[in-house]
């Protein structure tokens, strides 16, 4: 176990910047996103819980997949999925951290590997934070994560007031510790590293009651459930937006003149177009449907498939929803039903 | 590092002939320009490509030809937005990318040895023509064949030349081609909406595979039709459309899910069993 003094972080920063890029929470405008960082002094780790979750340091909210030039009965292309540089994810939360694992499970999937998402992982190291102060719309806890689990991270830190405790992880996390820059923590250290986790897991909230969960949706796909419960929502999408495990995305061509690219840009299934055909025809017809998709997708395909819920209970959805609804209630309101 | 290919990645094909065939669709006839792809593409009866337009976008639309065919493929297209518009000016020589071919396509293999009936309302026919285009290829395979084509009108019976062209072929190889229309008091032909017409096949309800392809509104009937008529339900297929971007299960846009499974149409359908579809809420 290792420690680094807060006011050698600046340093330690710099001195990754010089043979990563390295992407960490920055605010701008009051919204605080994962951006690559262009000076240490960018970076802020008080944050609670970024506006925008890290997974856009893997997939973008908008990224060219190729770019194309047209001439005369011609046409070139040039693909962008190569990732050159190596990265560093720094600070990023156990929870958001944990979402990049179910991501992989879709994105890295046997059959068909999409690359764009694959190589920035592959290239990235983690470091991840834990949180101190975890706030009243977290539910980590509900999905075998906390405030301190280390799952998916190459180097966890705990601010244990002047100094960071640093773990590394994997071989990988182990090669960011700066021998100049860290030193061995004490046993006071360590303790001081429980405590606060100790703390931080006393203001959770109780977990939800998950047990059964997907059995109960199992035998609601018809049910009068949903009729009332999509009926205060505006449909704008900022639930599924912003949250760490959701992975639709929409593919458009954008050019000018003889020039362009593919991009692929966010999507989200809380939009009426997201499943309109061409011929008129809406699978998706109403928020009811819309509203059962976002759940079932979640809480019921998603452990059919991959063996596990995807969500990792950042509270995102909680905290910007326009309308208050929490889903914290409503898979509550199901297990009640 | 990259030893996987991009699964996003497109094949040049060049457009060699576009044939008119009702108001707003044409049949386009594509053929890859990598002699390498040329010669290993191939394709099931049932499954989609991705076809790109530089500038505009991709449209997912099924392969309507018969995969006996080598290098080349068609594809029948309806204009009905900002890139089957651009599609439909394409000319012989033009370039377009094209990536799959996606889905799982008709269990033709399972087919083999029992009848066939093929029920397209609309424009239906485009990815039923794969199958019917397949099993005149392979015509000692199956039992007797039927193909009921359905449409409102003659002139927007798609294929209906080449149907009607296929008059001798069919005769002889015991293929009965029904076609019929419901709102054309002009047309001579049958009329009636197509499962009014599944008495007439010529196919034994009994070992009969049917593909059914039309607007979501007709399965119902259909289904209660053949079912009436005795047709195995565990033998009936359809194929889906939807709205899909990615084509490889990644994307969201396609998912269907019921109380125990989920259901991505661009790799577990556009095909899907008669069983699947009433289990399977919102899924037509």
């Amino acid at each position: 176990m290792k420690k680094i003094a807060k006011s050698q972080l600046n340093e330690f920063i710099a001195r990754l910047m010089k043979s990563y890029a390295v992407y960490g929470p920055v605010e701008e405008e009051g919204i605080v996103s994962f951006r690559r960082l262009t000076a240490p002094e960018e970076i802020r780790l008080d944050y609670q819980n970024s506006k925008k979750p890290p997974k856009e340091a893997f997939f973008p909210q908008t990224e060219t997949m190729f770019r194309y030039e047209m001439g005369k009965g011609r046409i070139s292309l040039e693909s962008t999925e190569e990732v050159e540089e190596e990265r560093v994810l720094f600070g990023a939360r156990p929870c958001d951290v944990r979402a990049l694992e179910l991501l992989d499970l879709v994105f890295d999937a046997p059959d068909y590997k999409d690359l764009y998402y694959i190589n920035k992982r592959e290239k990235t190291t983690i470091v991840a934070l834990g949180c101190n102060s975890p706030l009243s719309t977290c539910f980590c806890t509900s999905f075998e994560g906390g405030p301190f689990t280390k799952e998916g991270a190459d180097l966890f830190l705990t601010d244990i007031g002047d100094w960071y405790l640093a773990e590394a992880l994997t071989p990988k996390g182990e090669r960011l510790l700066d021998e100049e820059l860290f030193q061995e923590a004490t046993k006071a250290d360590v303790r001081a590293a429980a405590k606060v986790e100790k703390e931080a897991l006393a203001k959770m909230a109780p977990p939800l009651e998950l047990d059964g969960l997907k059995e109960k949706l199992d035998t609601m796909i018809d049910s009068p459930f949903w009729d009332r419960l999509h009926e205060k929502c505006l449909g704008c999408g900022v639930c599924t937006f912003l949250c760490p495990t959701c992975h639709c995305f929409d593919i458009v061509d954008e050019a000018l003149n003889s020039k362009g690219e593919r991009v692929r840009n966010w999507d989200s299934c809380m939009f009426p177009i997201y499943t309109l055909e061409a011929s008129g025809h809406n699978p998706r017809p109403s928020g009811r449907e819309r509203w059962r998709q976002r759940l079932m997708h979640k809480f019921d395909y998603f452990v059919a498939n991959y063996g596990r819920f995807l969500c990792v209970g950042c509270g995102r959805c909680v905290i910007n929803c326009p309308v208050n609804l929490d889903i914290r209630k409503v898979i509550a309101d199901v297990m009640a039903f | 590092m990259n030893t996987t290919e991009n699964i996003y990645s497109l094949y040049k094909c060049r457009v060699l002939r576009v044939y008119d065939l009702i108001e707003d669709v044409k049949l386009l006839l594509f053929r890859f320009e990598n002699p390498d792809i040329a010669e290993s593409w191939t394709c099931k009866p049932g499954q989609f490509v991705q076809l790109s337009m530089p500038a505009l976008g991709e449209v997912p639309i099924s392969i309507c030809s018969s995969p006996m065919r080598r290098g080349f493929f068609e594809l029948c297209i309806k204009k009905t937005g900002r890139v089957t518009d651009k599609i439909h000016e394409l000319k012989p020589g033009d370039f377009v990318g094209v990536r799959g071919p996606y889905g799982n396509g008709f269990p033709v293999d399972e087919f083999e040895g029992s009848d066939l009936l093929l029920i397209a309302a609309g424009i239906g026919m485009a990815p039923l023509r794969s199958v019917f285009m397949y099993a005149v290829d392979n015509r000692w395979k199956f039992g007797n064949i039927t193909v009921i084509n359905s449409a409102k009108f003659g002139n927007t019976l798609l294929f209906r030349k080449e149907l009607e062209a296929m008059r001798d072929v069919a005769e002889a190889e015991n293929i009965r081609i029904i076609q019929t229309v419901t709102r054309d008091p002009d047309w001579p032909g049958r009329v009636g909406r197509a499962q009014e017409h599944i008495k007439h096949a010529n196919t034994d309800p009994e070992k009969t595979y049917v593909c059914v392809c039309g607007p979501p509104q007709v399965y119902e009937d259909v289904f209660n039709t053949l079912i009436k008529n005795n047709y195995d339900p565990r033998k009936i297929y359809v194929t889906l459309e939807r709205r899909m971007k990615c084509g490889v299960g990644k994307c969201g846009h396609c998912i269907a899910g019921t109380s125990t499974f989920l259901k991505y149409i661009c790799i577990d359908g556009p095909v899907f069993g008669y069983y699947d579809i009433i289990s399977t809420p919102g899924l037509i």
